[in-house]
């Protein structure tokens, strides 16, 4: 995790919060959404009222982290994403850079398909705010 | 080094193992015990903490360290975002030491932890990272814990 940029956090969270509004757009299902760094750290959200989003942002880069080491005990390379289908919903936790994760909340009827597509253009987006980001 | 600081060693070892990382554990830990913090002061008998004065509350919460012989002398001074700490004779150095540790790193510096709990008991800062520099050669560490604030 690169450390030396921790200055720019808040404005990449400001920059963020403004895209919530597209967030909820581009993505076929959108529930919900929480983005945050590798180590935990919360940078934005649109979850469920009475979620917890410390402990969910943990869980969520537990299931990303633990699958990566499964990954890498296979030597099978990086993870890009992960689908979780239940029997209600679906939760796709996505890499959004080396340090940041994103994870969605989407309905169980749309296909994943059409899902992806509006998830990878939200990435891009979003590394985009990242990458030419200045406080 | 004692029986139970090997286990203590060993667990954190092995929640890393199965690939949880030490930074994600350390933030879950913070916020578990800011959140619990009452119950913290009931279990051992403490005052309520200055939760409204970052200076104060770190003090207070290092001085339980230094009450419990944690380690010899710990300096703490307050920049803004940022917490140094500096500690001399921890005695949790072992878990950095090379018989014990490839890494040279201690998993996880309780020191730290409980300085980012204060920055999250602390209205309108947000713990952001820590980084230390363990030197087990002549038992000092300098630790930074960072935060943001609102």
């Amino acid at each position: 995790m690169n450390y030396t940029q921790k200055h720019k956090i808040s404005s990449f969270r400001e920059k963020i919060n403004r895209l919530i509004p597209i967030i909820t757009k581009e993505v076929a299902g959108f529930e919900g959404f929480i983005i945050m760094r590798n180590d935990g750290l919360v940078i934005s959200h649109f979850l469920p009222s009475g979620v917890d989003e410390y402990l969910f942002s943990a869980i969520a880069v537990s299931i990303f982290s633990l699958s990566q080491k499964a990954f890498s005990e296979l030597d099978y390379g990086e993870i890009e994403y992960i689908v979780l289908h239940g029997l209600k919903k679906q939760l796709v936790i996505s890499r959004v850079s080396r340090e940041f994760i994103i994870c969605f909340l989407v309905s169980k009827e749309v296909k994943l398909n059409f899902i992806l597509k509006g998830i990878f253009e939200v990435i891009k987006k979003i590394s985009e705010l990242w990458e030419y980001n200045v406080p | 080094m004692k029986l139970k600081d090997i286990i203590v060693y060993y667990l954190l070892k092995t929640i890393k193992n199965v690939g949880i990382s030490m930074p994600l554990l350390f933030r879950r830990m913070t916020d578990l015990m800011s959140k619990e913090i009452k119950k913290i002061e009931k279990i051992l008998q403490l005052q309520p903490f200055s939760i409204a004065n970052l200076d104060k509350l770190v003090h207070e919460l290092v001085d339980l360290f230094v009450n419990e012989n944690v380690a010899d002398g710990i300096n703490i001074k307050i920049v803004p975002n940022e917490i140094l700490i500096d500690v001399h004779n921890c005695s949790y150095l072992y878990m950095s030491e090379e018989v014990m540790n490839e890494e040279r790193k201690c998993p996880i510096c309780l020191i730290a932890l409980v300085a980012s709990i204060a920055q999250t008991l602390v209205k309108d800062i947000e713990f952001n990272t820590v980084e230390y520099i363990v030197d087990t050669e002549n038992k000092k560490c300098k630790i930074k814990v960072s935060f943001i604030r609102h």
